[in-house]
């Protein structure tokens, strides 16, 4: 045994050197092989070692008392105070649900819209018109947020906005759509979706024009009208597409952007507008504490990727697509 | 042989000790020659300041008032410049994200404690610099006597601030459309009640004569729950300029926005709002300026602004078909506790510092002494180029030139000098005189009521209460506590204001702003209005 175990050792290591040279041979051979792939996706991996991994260094700041003379490194370690901070600040309860809520319904309501969408103009006949539609329903997204918000306070104002001039005309009251907290999610939302539907709904059409022409004419055939199709041809066939971007949509659950909120909000609508990031804005940026935002950054990315996971779990287990 | 490296090696470190003493010793002269600085320079120099930029032009185009400062002393400014809304947002990130980047000399953005940077080392300590090149700056630490407070923090002075001579001339005020109380055959109102009745003769009946009695705004305010605190003034409140910590008759700080007297001021303050008397939309307008825009459009009977806004605003209302347009300013009005007006003051809160970054703090220093109080910098400052934007007569009058006053554009004067570079880029004193010849533009009415204004506010005016700088201690003792806690109180005075929260909530309002940890933040407010008091006695 004693004297043996050396030569089987060396016997392994042998098998193990020609395993591991033919894996070398095989993987150089599919580098050559794949190398304009490869090359093609060089660019992104860059980008994202850059923008993405490399300032993930960054978040060690949410453990440290972060003083931007000593550094990142040199800063003074914490622990989780900043965490038990935001766990106990008076408005943790108030922005979690905020901004579960706010998302939720987002997605309730703005998550069909899109696929509607994609599905009507993909039957539209007239080549133009079908373009006309989409460039109309494209251009909103590319409005920055402060315009939009600039046209919600024009539009919406109780003397002198259109929505309020048209239903005083029909002998209502003018109602104060910004002040209102029980408005503030419909506004927030309803601007979001119109905002964003078009550009959305890209990502189904070219999921649509993938679709093999001769399935609708066999439903054609068997008598399905547009409706049936779209039911029975259409949407079976972008379905996965559905589930990504779904999986995705539950991914950014806990990520309501700052910027339209603090546009919005006002003491009044604070209540239900105010939400995780513009917390984080308010303490972490404005009050120059960057520790404290990036501890409340790295709850929210937990979370979040928690979600995407367990979502992309059960979408595995019950309809078979998933990310990966 | 040893003998001789030995030598060899005693001969070299002499060498060696002895150029290192020459050149220490010219380092020294060098520095010695440095410390009292006199313009123009012999030799040119270069210097950094971040600072907010103009509105009217930006600094970073080389300014005709700042070649003339360029040329009078010779040193060459590089301008990091930011637009004034993002200016504070973007230098804490500056800073944060490290300071080998920053100018040699910087606005210090608000919001940042001093007292922090400068045990960081971010900033430098003045003094010494002061002591050999800031004659100037020393005077006003005679003249403003809660200036050197203001400026210092842990025992050092960190920053120069600007002043303002003119504070008491002409503050924010309320105005009223004395077109409109004409028209309804009323006097202007002189006590909280006078007000309630006037501005109810506005929403009532047709003020602004159009033939439509429903579509006047009686008070507008712009944008923010804070503006309608102006009116808590009256109330013996100090939340509009001061923010609410103020001293009690004891000397003893309180927050007010949680005193007795608050509750009485937001159960009027609610009054007036479902009276119709206030702009539903005065949360949601955004900025001031929207405000103005609703006053231009002959909507609004009263609401707060500068005297100095007065002339621009008529002549748009008149602009707008309004021929009879008139905007009176008034005196404070008399209310349940007291008749005064907080005025913003002469200290400004935010100071340029001397960053770590700049080698030579002597010539930072020195600049800075040249454009403040004396009175070549202060005409500069304030008044521009002489004989290009203003004359100066042998009995020491000063007048506009053409250029100024009458701008092809149709710029204000004020907007016409800060295209010059006046008034922008270092601290300056804010002078009084200036102010005084840019009325010369105003109608002899309009100056009249501002003058008279101005002479009738005087008694009931006091300067916001300027706290100096926190203690590295002080700092570390509230950090965390009341985290937000302003955002609470204007969420809940603003819905205390239009009743979407009963004042039957008060009560329990006061004990979340103590849960908060008002307590510690009120002792340290306090250990430093006694750091205040003390230092006028010194």
């Amino acid at each position: 045994m004693a004297k043996g175990t050396p030569l089987g050792a060396r016997n392994i290591a042998m098998v193990a050197l020609r395993g591991r040279q033919t894996m070398a041979a095989t993987l150089w051979q599919s580098i050559r092989r794949d190398r304009m792939l490869l090359l093609m996706v060089l660019p992104v991996v860059i980008h994202y070692l850059i923008f993405i991994y490399y300032p993930m260094y960054g978040n060690i700041i949410a453990f440290k008392n972060y003083s931007p003379v000593l550094g990142i490194h040199g800063s003074e370690w914490v622990g989780f105070r900043y965490f038990t901070q935001f766990f106990n600040s008076p408005y943790f309860g108030r922005v979690v649900r905020n901004t579960l809520l706010i998302s939720l319904y987002s997605i309730l309501w703005g998550f069909p819209i899109p696929i509607l969408f994609a599905l009507m103009t993909n039957d539209l006949r007239t080549k133009w018109f079908k373009r006309f539609v989409q460039a109309v329903s494209y251009i909103p997204y590319f409005l920055s947020t402060v315009v939009i918000c600039g046209m919600l306070f024009k539009f919406l104002s109780p003397s002198s906005g259109i929505v309020n001039t048209i239903i005083k005309a029909l002998g209502g009251k003018a109602i104060h759509f910004l002040l209102m907290p029980e408005w503030f999610r419909t506004v927030f939302i309803a601007s979001g979706i119109w905002q964003g539907f078009g550009w959305q709904s890209i990502i189904y059409l070219a999921a649509l024009t993938s679709i093999n022409p001769e399935l609708y004419e066999a439903a054609h055939v068997d008598g399905a009208g547009k409706l049936r199709q779209a039911f029975h041809v259409s949407i079976p066939c972008i379905m996965p597409t559905i589930i990504v971007t779904f999986i995705l949509q539950i991914g950014a659950l806990m990520s309501v952007g700052y910027e339209k909120v603090i546009l919005l909000y006002n003491p009044n609508t604070m209540g239900v507008g105010d939400v995780i990031s513009s917390y984080v804005y308010r303490t972490g940026l404005v009050e120059s504490n960057y520790s404290f935002g990036a501890a409340v950054g790295i709850f929210n990315s937990v979370i979040n990727f928690t979600l995407v996971i367990v979502a992309n779990q059960l979408s595995k287990r019950f309809t078979e697509t998933s990310l990966w | 042989m040893k003998n001789l490296v030995i030598t060899r090696m005693v001969t070299v470190l002499l060498a060696t000790a002895l150029l290192l003493t020459t050149m220490m010793g010219g380092a020294f002269a060098q520095a010695q020659q440095d410390a009292t600085i006199t313009f123009p320079l012999e030799s040119p120099a270069e210097i950094r300041i971040a600072a907010p930029d103009g509105m009217v032009a930006s600094l970073a185009d080389n300014l005709p008032l700042w070649q003339e400062i360029e040329r009078l002393t010779n040193v060459k400014i590089t301008w990091d410049v930011i637009a004034p809304v993002q200016y504070v947002e973007v230098m804490k990130l500056r800073i944060a994200a490290g300071t080998n980047q920053l100018a040699d000399i910087m606005l210090l953005p608000n919001g940042l404690s001093m007292t922090d940077l400068g045990a960081q080392g971010i900033i430098v300590p003045l003094e010494t610099y002061i002591e050999r090149n800031g004659a100037n700056i020393k005077a006003m630490y005679e003249a403003y006597p809660a200036l050197k407070p203001l400026t210092s923090a842990g025992g050092h002075i960190y920053s120069i601030n600007a002043l303002n001579e003119s504070a008491y001339l002409a503050p924010y005020c309320f105005v009223i459309r004395k077109d409109w109380l004409d028209r309804l055959n009323l006097s202007a109102p002189e006590t909280i009640e006078d007000w309630m009745t006037v501005l109810t003769a506005f929403k009532d009946q047709d003020a602004n004569g159009n033939g439509d009695p429903s579509d006047e705004i009686p008070f507008s305010a712009g944008g923010h729950a804070w503006y309608t605190t102006f009116w808590g003034n009256a109330w013996d409140l100090h939340l509009f300029q001061t923010g609410g910590y103020y001293p009690d008759e004891n000397g003893t700080m309180q927050f007010e926005f949680i005193s007795e007297k608050a509750r009485e001021f937001y159960t009027w303050l609610n009054q007036f709002y479902t009276d119709g008397l206030l702009d539903p939309e005065f949360m949601t307008l955004g900025s001031e300026d929207k405000m103005f825009e609703k006053v231009v459009l002959d909507q609004v009977g009263a609401f707060m602004c500068y005297p100095s806004n007065i002339p621009t605003l008529e002549a748009a209302l008149i602009a707008n078909g309004v021929e009879d347009a008139y905007i009176l300013p008034l005196v404070p009005p008399k209310g349940p506790y007291a008749q005064m007006t907080e005025i913003v003051g002469d200290l400004s809160v935010d100071g340029f510092v001397v960053t770590s970054n700049c080698d030579n703090p002597d010539l930072a220093v020195a600049l800075m002494n040249f454009l403040y109080g004396s009175q070549q910098g202060e005409d500069l400052m304030n008044f521009g180029v002489e004989g290009w934007t203003y004359n100066k007569a042998a009995d020491g009058t000063y007048s506009f030139t053409d250029i100024v006053t009458n701008d092809p554009n149709g710029l204000s004067a004020s907007e016409v000098l800060e295209g010059f570079g006046c008034q922008l880029g270092l601290p300056y004193v804010k002078s009084s005189e200036r102010e005084e010849v840019m009325m010369s533009g105003y109608s002899e009415r309009q100056l009249a009521d501002i003058l008279d204004v101005t002479d009738r506010t005087r008694p009931f005016a006091i300067s916001g209460l300027i706290l100096p700088p926190q203690t590295e201690e002080e700092t570390e003792a509230i950090s965390g506590v009341g985290g937000d806690l302003m955002t609470y109180v204007w969420e809940m005075t603003g819905r205390f204001t239009i009743g979407s929260e009963s004042m039957d909530q008060w009560d329990a309002y006061v004990q979340t702003i103590k849960d908060m940890g008002i307590d510690e933040i009120l002792k340290v407010r306090q250990a430093q209005y006694d750091r205040l008091v003390a230092q006028p006695a010194q």
